[in-house]
């Protein structure tokens, strides 16, 4: 009847250990809050009157990191890089915020900095996890304004937009208004077109027919010419590379279609098509659109890989103190003080202090690495329990983080390419359809050469490929919306092609099938202590810390009281509880107080022991996602093979692999190990090979592969460069990809098939003659709505909301 | 029908009008993020927040 177990953070939903100690009271009721941090946060929210931000959030709010130093901010070096000040004197700044995940961060945000006095606007946007602020600088400090957004829990900093990030907003931005113009004209072409097929029905007065097309043609001009822009210029640039690619066809259909009806409108004759170009062209640059969209939601682009690195730094002063400086101030030789929590700005050795770091974001495991006077630290990586110093080696291009960006930028040259079969036909059937136009016109020519233009035309007209143009991303579009609606986002094009060949599948193993932190496998009292007993010990040992060891103790506290404290960085933590002292950590750290056994096992095991001798083992293990041994039967089931690549040594791949299955397995390999094991395989026979990963260490094989997956968790940085992202925790979604992928394959196929089909056998009809301009227009539309309505069967169909019973 | 001269230049007058507002809101980066505006809706703004104070975080029991 151990209710205080269940208790988790009302602020950060992590388990609340022991007693209550920290609460604040929302909305009436007691809260109970895991650690002072929270506790000052939800405490700022309240009093602030903006408990509704806890009604509303969706996710648990992040748990407060320590206050960060932002007095750099204020330096005029700083100022002057990210701070702009307009003719008036009101200053504005971009600031990249960690922590936001729903609309009630959005809203909390904007409203607590809106009441500040001094400033004057903030936006804030929940996609890409920026603020922008206008405010009045002679009033208001940035670092307090920082300051500001770190009691409500958030981690604010500075950033200038990269010149790509400017480039891709623009191009977004310009992708819009191209959507907004085809999508507004469309709708007027649309109506007046209407009015015009009445017309032809009601016998229309020639002069209202002519200023209707003329209409028509002045607003189809405007999209012709501004929206469907990017066809004709991709077509331009395909052509100049001598590899004719989708847009070919597309600018050639609009491009007919257009003059054909400009033609038809001056001369007063035959059929104007103007309604069919822009629709056409709109449903195309909604395809693009809502794909680049995807692409840029996938990550910041500014998630470059030094973005990770603190902006400001404490480097030691001539007069033995310690002053904030930008990091781009660093020189090699500094001496920095990297404060608990912090990231290590530069690679550099310690001279003094020694403590756990944590280098997952270079190596991929969470497991803190000890660093004592002497050894080397490499930026990137999070300092630990204590302060230390550091004497910087290398920054810049020199350090460790950078090599590995160096092995992305290398990865992705050498990404094998992907050629779409749209791709291919399109080349043939631009030609084919050329060189049919020009036999019809030479034939006509010898026998009625008044006919041969309007043939011609005609000809050009039915063999229109708008149909073949939509094949490919209408299957695509629906796709990809059922994907994302069950929660996997698929972000470049390539994916679809390269799926159905999929033969490899790799996993790295930290994070990806496992779940990234640990848990006590299986504990073994051996002093006569009861298990419940010895976890109540090890957590009452391990409160407070901030070590994973710790972390998977933390639901068994009970409060117990421990004297006199102590941590050996590395080693393991003493402490006496109910006046006896206790060592946990490893062996060599517990046998300094009692004899032990010289049998003892070292690997993933922890020991509890007081002076009479053992006390308990307690078997550490990283937990395996609960969904992982399904989906890898389902997977291998299909005839995938199933790989492992972990850069983890100690012997845990191996027995992951060994429970689920997997054969194949690497362990201990380095980023360009991983590299070359891809490469590796993907020159076996040429089979395609897909990997899902989740670290900055697993990068660069992510751009290497066919298809790439980051994880939910994963950093921006892997999300960017990989192919699709999973946006729930579970992989169950993975063999759901390859059905999926599977069923768009076949649905561009029969679209194609279709097409093509439609395509050539018109063709000879209107070579012929026999096919009237209007009856030109109708094949021409049916056409591409069947291809339409065949992408739609992949549109993601409305779920109940619960499963209704199912009869038995 | 001789109206049509007339209400047709109109009606290209207003689609000018509604390219041009539309133009202004994609500036404006009223498109950028459509996640949060959805949302925002559903908080209340009617209370009015109180003024953070540096001291105590002593406050009026306004639930219920």
């Amino acid at each position: 009847m151990d209710m205080r177990r269940e208790v988790s953070c009302y602020h950060c939903g992590l388990p609340v250990a022991g007693g209550r100690r920290y609460e604040v009271t929302i909305d009436g009721a007691a809260r109970a809050m895991c650690c002072p941090a929270c506790q000052a946060v939800a405490e700022v929210i309240t009093a602030g009157g903006f408990t509704q931000y806890y009604k509303y959030r969706t996710e648990n709010s992040a748990r407060p990191e320590a206050a960060h130093q932002f007095a750099a901010f204020d330096t005029p070096a700083f100022q002057q890089s990210f701070v702009s000040v307009d003719t008036a004197g009101n200053s504005s700044v971009q600031l990249l915020i960690g922590g936001i995940h729903c609309a009630a961060c959005v809203w909390l945000i904007e409203h607590y900095l809106r009441q500040l006095p001094a400033v004057s606007a903030v936006r804030v946007s929940l996609s890409e996890q920026q603020a922008s602020i206008c405010w009045r600088a002679e009033q208001l400090k940035l670092s307090e304004i920082c300051t500001a957004i770190a009691t409500i829990g958030y981690e604010a900093q500075p950033f200038t937009p990269s010149r790509l990030e400017q480039l891709r907003d623009a191009e977004q931005r310009l992708a819009l208004r191209r959507l907004g113009v085809a999508g507004i004209g469309m709708m007027q072409v649309g109506m007046l077109a209407i009015a015009l097929y009445a017309g032809d029905v009601q016998d229309i007065a020639v002069e209202y027919r002519n200023l209707l097309r003329l209409v028509s043609l002045l607003m189809a001009t405007v999209i012709v010419f501004y929206a469907a822009r990017p066809f004709f210029s991709g077509a331009w640039r395909s052509l100049q590379t001598r590899s004719p690619g989708m847009d070919v066809p597309i600018a050639i259909a609009i491009g007919l279609a257009y003059t054909a009806s400009v033609y038809a409108t001056v001369t007063g004759s035959g059929e104007v098509y103007f309604d069919s170009v822009c629709m056409f062209t709109f449903f195309l640059l909604c395809g693009r659109y809502m794909e680049m969209r995807a692409r840029h939601r996938s990550g910041r682009v500014t998630a470059d890989i030094l973005s990770l690195l603190p902006a400001t730094v404490l480097r030691a002063a001539a007069n033995d103190s310690w002053e904030a400086i930008p990091a781009t101030g660093i020189n090699s030789g500094d001496r920095l003080l990297v404060k608990s929590g912090q990231v290590i700005p530069a690679d550099g050795s310690v001279v003094s202090g020694a403590s756990n770091v944590n280098e997952a974001a270079l190596t991929g495991e969470f497991m803190p690495v000890t660093k004592q006077t002497g050894d080397t630290v490499s930026a990137g990586a999070i300092n630990g329990e204590n302060p230390l110093t550091i004497r910087v080696t290398a920054i810049g291009k020199d350090m460790r983080i950078s090599r590995i960006k160096q092995l992305l930028e290398r990865a992705q040259d050498e990404k094998p390419k992907v050629e779409e079969l749209a791709q291919r036909i399109a080349m043939w059937f631009v030609l084919a359809v050329l060189s049919i136009a020009a036999v019809v016109w030479l034939c006509w020519h010898f026998v009625q050469p008044d006919l041969a233009l309007t043939i011609t035309l005609s000809v050009l007209v039915v063999s229109c490929p708008c149909a073949l143009s939509l094949a490919t991303p209408t299957a695509v579009t629906a796709a990809t919306n059922a994907l994302r609606q069950r929660g996997l986002l698929v972000t470049r094009r390539r994916v679809w092609e390269a799926l159905p060949y999929l033969q490899h599948v790799i996993f790295d193993k930290t994070g990806t099938l496992t779940q990234g932190r640990l848990r006590v496998d299986a504990v073994e009292a051996a002093g006569g202590v009861d298990e419940q007993r010895c976890f109540a010990i090890a957590a009452a040992l391990e409160r407070g810390s901030s070590h994973p060891i710790a972390h998977a103790f933390a639901g068994h506290d009970t409060g117990l009281a421990v004297a006199s404290r102590h941590t050996e960085t590395g080693q393991g933590v003493q402490g006496n509880v109910d006046g006896e002292l206790y060592r946990l950590g490893g062996v060599s750290y517990v046998a300094g107080i009692t004899r032990l056994a010289a049998t003892e096992q070292t690997q993933n095991v922890i020991l509890l022991a007081n002076q009479h001798g053992l006390v308990a083992r307690f078997k550490l293990h990283d937990e395996l996602r609960p969904d992982a041994a399904a989906m890898i039967k389902q997977l291998q089931d299909s005839n995938f093979d199933v790989h492992l690549l972990s850069g983890d040594a100690s012997g845990a791949a191996v027995d992951v692999a060994a429970q689920l299955g997997i054969a194949h397995v690497v362990e201990g390999a380095q980023p360009q190990d991983k590299l070359a094991y891809v490469q590796k395989l993907q020159g076996e026979g040429r089979s395609k090979v897909m990997m899902v990963g989740d670290g900055i260490n697993d990068i660069p094989v992510l751009a290497a592969a066919d298809v790439s997956l980051a994880m939910l968790n994963a950093s921006d940085l892997a999300k960017t460069s990989a192919d699709c992202v999973l946006l729930t925790p579970s992989l169950e979604m993975l063999p759901y990809l390859f059905v999926m992928a599977r069923r768009t394959r076949n649905t561009i196929r029969q679209n194609l098939l279709w097409a093509l089909l439609y395509n050539f056998s018109a063709i000879p009809l209107a070579a012929l003659g026999f096919v009237p301009p209007w009856m030109a227009a109708i094949g021409m539309s049916a056409s591409s709505i069947l291809v339409i309505i065949n992408s739609l069967r992949l549109w993601p169909r409305r779920e109940h909301a619960t499963p209704l019973p199912t009869p038995s | 029908m001789e109206s049509l001269f007339i209400f047709i230049p109109i009606v290209l007058v207003f689609i000018g009008i509604a390219v041009k507002l539309f133009f202004w809101a994609v500036d404006n980066k009223q498109f950028d993020d459509l996640d949060s505006a959805a949302q925002s809706i559903l908080f209340d703004d009617d209370v009015p927040p109180h003024p953070p104070s540096a001291d105590a975080p002593e406050r009026k029991p306004d639930n219920e």
